[in-house]
């Protein structure tokens, strides 16, 4: 046999290396200690499933059973280091070994493309299960508790709130909320909707309007952001980043995260920006359903703008209710269709405003 | 017996390592998970492999299958344990549930270790030899119980006796073939080299928080040593407070200007600067270790630790 190997052994049972002479087949590494080989002799035989080949700079180590005690080491400038490499290299064709062949460009891509996938489906699944799950039901129970914890600190306006109640019932606002109004004494102009039902709208903005379809058109856009459950959406959307955040990226590093988050943070202002929109547009056809012309929504929106406060041209993308001129311009396209319909008079919108000036 | 010097080194590379954490990522992300056994697995293996003592690898014999067992068994455990905390908050037990979540995890942690050391030594050959965990379970219970009773009652102090205790007991109980471990350090000692290092660094706006931490490994090392019969090996640490300095600044401003991406490379130059700052000598002939430890199978420990995300501290 000529193509007997001079190795060193590690046989388990001392540390120190062993001289010994291997051999190998297609079948695997045959073994035997000393310098000569001798026939009669014992050979230790190890098949190559239990073996497996390690590299560090110059040397290879071939282990030769599972639990790594009986292992040969020899220079890997050798000549048969290539062929023996080969045959045991070549029992590797698990989908990891074959990842860990590939050239780290394509692993960073895959990881990538894994990633934004487990990014957008999160995103996607959370807020889509937590509005199956919750039922408006208990969006208007949890929702009343906010109310009462909000009002505690406000003064309320109890014969506007009477008056404005009437006027939302006259009024074809929600099929699956109950609203419900409320005038808050406060000069800021403002008003918002509270999940499940609850509108408060400050005695500054109904000082503000001017016409009753102004009111109505607000009123519009706020039931809107209710019946479409912006505020769950919002809170699902957070919970559902978070929950990436935690578990994709929390053992990679820090850092990463605080970018997600800088990042989630002008998604949100995105998001925020698109809610407005559609309430605009939901509250629009909530103006259409009660026979009330849907310019209402742009003459609202000139009107909040006319008492806003001077808020220089770059910053209007970061407000909470941005970009005011843009939703104009989308109120006024979005009525371009009704120009040439005629709406009935509304008398009893008309009595209640009066009496609410 | 003959004086001699060893040589520990780690030759990793962070190109090869970076590879592997991308390719464990790929396979986590799409078993939802599962693969984290497999992923550890390899990751081990990889720092073993290239951490060489006297020309000789390291080897991590663990497998992904053993730890996928101790994972579903540990994932079991907890689950029951948080299963009956919150099934008791839920009925208006709070106080109850908190006390027994406590409880239960005092006597939890240290069987974890425990289990966790067997494993990881009985995985972990040089040269052909095992090394091994003999601790028994009940006394490292018996030091944890009084370890945290005696730090609550004096309000973090004792702390600092707990935790050497703690390294002494367990290392104290390794061994490598018929070779054994042990360590000298002391509570009292540790305690004022803390206070030492807390006192200064507050001092001087933070600067002496690298010659804290040079403190802190070197009692570690310097306090570490092997004995075989009435042979000898006796570890030291070279590295000085600058040394910690550079490399702790260099780590960062890396792991800040490629946010994060470098992480794999920063890990590896740490590994390489502990080991290059480690002096081995003694008399020691390692050529005769002999097997003498039995191989043990059961990871449960090991899986528990990493739920627990403490890792594996020494």
């Amino acid at each position: 046999m000529d193509n007997i190997q001079q190795v060193n052994f590690f046989d388990g049972l001392q540390a120190g290396p062993k001289l010994a002479l291997m051999y190998f087949n297609a079948e695997g590494i045959s073994i035997q200690l000393g310098a000569y080989w001798n026939k009669e002799a014992t050979v230790l035989f190890f098949p190559y499933k239990q073996c497996s080949i390690q590299q560090t700079g110059n040397n290879l180590f071939v282990f030769l059973n599972r639990n790594a005690t009986n292992y040969i080491s020899f220079n890997a400038d050798e000549s048969f280091a290539v062929d023996l490499k080969q045959k045991l290299n070549q029992k590797d064709q698990s989908f990891a070994g074959s990842l860990l062949r590939m050239n780290v460009f394509s692993l960073v891509i895959m990881v990538g493309i894994l990633l934004t996938g487990v990014y957008w489906g999160v995103s996607t699944i959370v807020p889509w299960a937590g509005l199956k799950l919750i039922k408006p039901s208990t969006e208007t129970e949890l929702g009343e508790k906010m109310y009462q914890s909000m009002m505690q600190a406000e003064t309320i306006d109890k014969e506007r709130t009477k008056l404005l109640q009437e006027f939302a019932r006259s009024m074809q606002l929600s099929n699956n909320y109950p609203i419900k109004l409320t005038v808050v004494k406060n000069k800021e102009v403002n008003a918002y909707a509270i999940p499940g039902g609850n509108i408060v709208v400050y005695s500054g903005i109904l000082r503000a309007m001017k016409s009753p379809d102004e009111l109505a058109a607000l009123l519009g856009h706020e039931t809107a952001h209710i019946n479409e459950r912006h505020s769950l959406r919002s809170i699902l959307r957070s919970a559902a980043t978070g929950l990436i955040v935690s578990v994709v990226l929390n053992d990679i590093s820090g850092i990463f995260s605080i970018v997600v988050e800088n990042a989630e943070g002008l998604r949100t202002m995105h998001f925020s920006r698109g809610i407005e929109k559609s309430a605009d547009e939901e509250g629009m056809k909530i103006l259409v359903k009660n026979n009330i012309h849907p310019l209402a929504m742009k003459k609202l929106m000139e009107r909040l703008k006319e008492n806003s406060p001077e808020i220089p041209e770059v910053l209007s993308f970061m407000q909470s209710h941005p970009a005011t001129d843009e939703r104009i311009k989308h109120a006024s396209e979005f009525a371009v269709p009704y120009k040439n319909s005629s709406f009935a008079p509304k008398p009893v919108l008309d009595s209640i405003w009066t009496a609410l000036k | 017996m003959e004086y001699n010097k060893y040589s520990l080194v780690f030759k990793g590379r962070g190109f090869e390592y970076f590879k592997i954490l991308l390719v464990n990522m790929i396979l986590t992300t799409i078993t939802l998970g599962l693969y984290y056994p497999w992923a550890k697995a390899r990751t081990l293996h990889f720092f073993y492999g290239n951490t060489h003592f006297n020309g000789q690898p390291f080897v991590f014999t663990g497998t992904g299958e053993q730890m996928f067992k101790g994972f579903i068994k540990a994932f079991l455990i907890l689950l029951c344990l948080y299963g009956l905390v919150i099934y008791l908050s839920l009925n208006e037990q709070e106080l109850v549930a908190a006390a027994l979540l406590y409880i239960i995890l005092l006597f939890i942690i240290p069987l974890a270790i425990h289990g966790s050391y067997r494993y990881r030594f009985a995985k972990t050959i040089w040269s052909g030899i095992r090394f091994g965990y003999m601790g028994n379970k009940w006394e490292l219970l018996m030091l944890c119980i009084k370890g945290t009773f005696l730090t609550i009652v004096t309000i973090g102090i004792y702390g600092a006796w707990f935790a050497m205790n703690l390294r002494r007991y367990l290392l104290c109980n390794v061994k490598i073939g018929d070779a054994r471990f042990s360590y000298k350090g002391v509570g009292s000692e540790y305690f004022w080299l803390n206070v030492k290092g807390y006192l200064l660094s507050i001092f001087t706006f933070g600067i002496y928080f690298f010659w804290w931490q040079k403190d802190l490994f070197a009692y570690f090392i310097n306090n570490l040593r092997l004995t075989k019969g009435d042979q000898t090996m006796l570890l030291k640490s070279t590295a000085t407070g600058g040394d910690f300095l550079a490399l702790i600044m260099v780590n960062l401003l890396l792991f800040v200007f490629t946010l994060g991406l470098a992480t794999p490379w920063i890990v590896i130059r740490s590994m390489r600067f502990l080991l290059a700052n480690m002096v081995l000598d003694g008399t020691i002939a390692f050529d005769e270790l002999r097997q003498t430890q039995e191989n043990f199978d059961d990871a449960t420990g090991e899986d528990l630790t990493d739920f627990f995300d403490f890792g594996f501290i020494i």
